[in-house]
């Protein structure tokens, strides 16, 4: 059950939402209304319903509330500027006061977040982007190996989002050809699940070790990170050619001993992050009625890692447009093969291997989609329901997959409902299997204002 | 006098009754059609109402920007701008001259632009009764143009042009198997268009009203609404701000713009 404290908190977001979007329903007609000030907000309630308690978590519903506001200013017209705020509660714990930081290293959300804060200056071809700002590399749909300068919030693993990255990025645009070069100064690790969360699984019995805190690379000069990106449109062919020079945001483990006391030696466990080099390569482009699309990246390890790897996805889309199915207007299906390769791996590492710890190994590793097989079909019954049905199948091991049913319907244009399933199935060691006491259903609600 | 004489060739090729030379003649029309009320560049602002079959309206907004290059092929940039669970969403055209143009949608949910397959040209954008190919220029080249006679439409004499795909692959690529379009005989502008689906049924019908002269020998509706006579949709466009040849740049047009949110 959610404890009613952090309920309560909830339930005043909730109501902090409704007041906010009450105020900009009735000034709507006014001149004085939220959009005349460029102000668009979004205000989401999330449940999630688990069907079983898990050995370390014992909640079964979570609640979280979220309100966004973004506002978009043109300030010149060589210059715009955009910020987007979060408030935002659950009930899980998943979010802790209100910190400010350019690293983000809090393991929890902040109650009130800066999301983004750009500031844009153009000049002729030229366009700068200054502040926290999220990018989106690559073609695939499932899983982007090119997509490498943000990190991510997986507090939930499933319901994860993008984290803001304080960073320069120049773009220089000439003809069908951008290039983007982005520096960024601070490193930003993903938010992994909490120790005691359903998400993190449980040590093996009998487990005896030491476990550090994360070493997180520190904000200096020779820690800058760096990502190019080239693309371009030939024949009916979108190319591009990326490079990024940073860290991995999830953590590898390094394993080395400590003396506890006189004869006694514990395994010591210190999460760091691993340094490399990722070119990578994208294209996209169709034929007949088919949209195809590959992506390829190299991760060669710099420092602190233990494997080079290639990974590459490759897929389609295709749209059905009135199929003779009763009551469908349209169906998108989205077909896409994932694999990864050791390329070389460093013997005599004291690196962990990703997989040497049963059920831990995979929790700090950044190679979900080892070899997967990606199915989604979008089918439209309506502008305003639709059902989508979302498979990840894991090839890599004993056959595991995870499921997503999912409707949504929108009542008004300004207010959306979200219900679906998440399903995990598999052996307790592979992939998703491991999440098979995470089965749930979930109910989003969306205003927009 | 230039502009007079041109019509008149075009007169006198109508005129002709050999079935080439109403073919040729037809397509001499939609040539003239284009290059009469081409502007090198234009943005609108328009009004979207979309009336479902059982009557009830949706309503958008969205800036379309078209620019022509010198060899005549435009650009097309479209944006939703409301209501906000879509707006930044995001079309960005590229003609080409044979009809294949190379089309991107941009999602703000997912901050991504992803191509548009050829063939996706015909589904439906975003809930209005518009397809993708509706929304693109005329490809001359992609097309067949035969007359069909003459008709008056409010009192004003139009030809009658039939338009078929061109090619096989054309015919694919397309949801019409053809579409009948009346133009004004005294400006050379089309008034409305019945768009005919794979198997030769009726399915669209599109009513260019309260035409304006923008410029020049430029004309342009200052409402569109496209009926969708198979399903009883209707989708008005309304014209609530346009500017032409306001010098729009080529940057516009490019996937950095396309991406862009809050413009």
């Amino acid at each position: 059950m959610p404890d009613l404290p952090g309920a309560r908190a909830l339930l005043a977001v909730v109501a902090a939402l409704a007041g906010l979007t009450a105020a900009g329903a009735s000034a709507e007609d006014d001149a004085f209304s939220l959009a005349s000030l460029g102000v668009k907000g979004t205000a989401v309630y999330k449940n999630f319903s688990h069907f079983e308690t898990t050995r370390d978590d014992p909640q079964l519903i979570r609640n979280e509330g979220l309100v966004r506001l973004e506002v978009n200013r043109r300030l010149a017209p060589w210059s715009d500027a955009k910020v987007v705020g979060e408030l935002r509660k659950d009930d899980d714990d998943l979010t802790d006061g209100v910190s400010f930081q350019i690293q983000e290293k809090n393991r929890r959300r902040s109650l009130l977040d800066l999301k983004e804060a750009v500031l844009t200056l153009r000049g002729g071809p030229l366009e700068a982007g200054l502040g926290k700002q999220i990018y989106a590399w690559g073609t695939a749909d499932t899983f982007n190996p090119t997509d490498n300068l943000n990190a991510y919030d997986y507090l939930d693993v499933i319901d994860n989002e993008k984290l803001g990255l304080w960073s320069a990025a120049l773009r220089l645009t000439a003809a069908a050809t951008t290039a983007t070069f982005v520096v960024v100064p601070a490193f930003v690790p993903s938010r992994l699940p909490l120790p005691r969360s359903r998400w993190t699984p449980s040590l093996p019995a009998g487990f005896v070790g030491v476990a550090d805190d994360p070493e997180v690379p520190r904000v200096t000069a020779g820690n800058l990170q760096y990502a190019a990106r080239v693309r371009t449109t030939v024949r009916g062919v979108d190319v591009s050619a990326s490079y990024y020079d940073g860290f991995e945001h999830v953590p590898v483990l390094r394993v080395s001993s400590l003396a506890v006391a006189p004869g006694v030696v514990l395994p010591r466990f210190t999460p760091v992050y691993t340094r490399v080099k990722v070119p990578g390569l994208d294209v996209s482009t169709t034929y007949g009625g088919f949209e195809l699309h590959a992506e390829t990246a190299a991760r060669f390890v710099e420092s602190n890692g233990r494997d080079d790897r290639w990974q590459g996805i490759a897929g389609f889309n295709y749209t059905w447009e009135s199929p003779p199915l009763p009551g469908v207007e349209q169906i998108v299906f989205l077909a896409e093969y994932a694999r990864e390769v050791t390329l070389r791996s460093r013997s005599g590492s004291n690196f962990l291997p990703l997989d040497s710890l049963p059920g831990l190994g995979d929790l700090v590793s950044s190679t979900v989609f080892r070899e997967a097989l990606i199915g989604r079909a979008l089918v439209k019954l309506s502008e305003d329901t639709q059902v989508k049905l979302t498979s990840v199948f894991d090839l890599d091991a004993a056959p595991n997959a995870y499921v997503q049913p999912k409707v949504t319907h929108k009542l008004t244009d300004a207010l959306q409902v979200e219900a679906g399933l998440d399903l995990f199935a598999g052996e307790p060691q592979s992939h998703w299997g491991r999440f098979r006491h995470n089965n749930r259903v979930f109910v989003f609600v969306k205003y927009f204002f | 006098m230039k502009r007079t004489l041109a019509m008149l060739g075009v007169v006198l090729v109508v005129a002709g009754s050999a079935p080439t030379a109403w073919a040729q003649s037809a397509l001499a029309i939609m040539q003239k059609q284009r290059e009469l009320h081409r502007a090198a560049d234009e943005q609108e602002t328009l009004a979207v109402k979309i009336v479902d079959r059982r009557g009830a309206i949706k309503e958008r907004r969205l800036v379309r920007y078209t620019a022509t290059a010198p060899d005549g092929l435009s650009k097309v940039l479209v944006r939703f701008v409301a209501p906000r669970d879509i707006a930044n969403t995001g079309l960005l055209i590229w003609e080409a001259r044979n009809g294949d143009d190379d089309q991107w949608l941009y999602l703000p949910g997912v901050k991504k632009v992803k191509r548009i397959a050829a063939s996706g040209k015909k589904n439906r954008f975003l809930g209005t009764d518009f397809s993708f190919e509706d929304l693109r220029p005329e490809a001359l080249a992609a097309h067949r143009y035969e007359s069909a006679g003459s008709e008056a439409i409010d009192g004003q004499d139009c030809w009658i042009i039939e338009a078929v795909p061109a090619t096989e692959r054309q015919a694919a690529d397309s949801g019409y198997s053809k579409r009948r379009l009346w133009m004004r005989k005294d400006i050379t502008q089309i008034v409305k268009r019945e768009f005919y689906d794979a198997k030769g049924r009726l399915e669209k019908v599109q009513t260019d009203r309260r035409l304006v002269n923008v410029k020049g020998p430029l004309w342009r509706a200052d409402e569109i609404e496209m009926h969708d006579v198979q399903s009883n949709g209707r989708t008005i466009l309304t014209l609530e701000k346009r500017a032409l040849d306001a010098g729009l740049k080529d940057s516009l047009f490019t996937e950095t713009e396309l991406a862009r949110e809050g413009s």
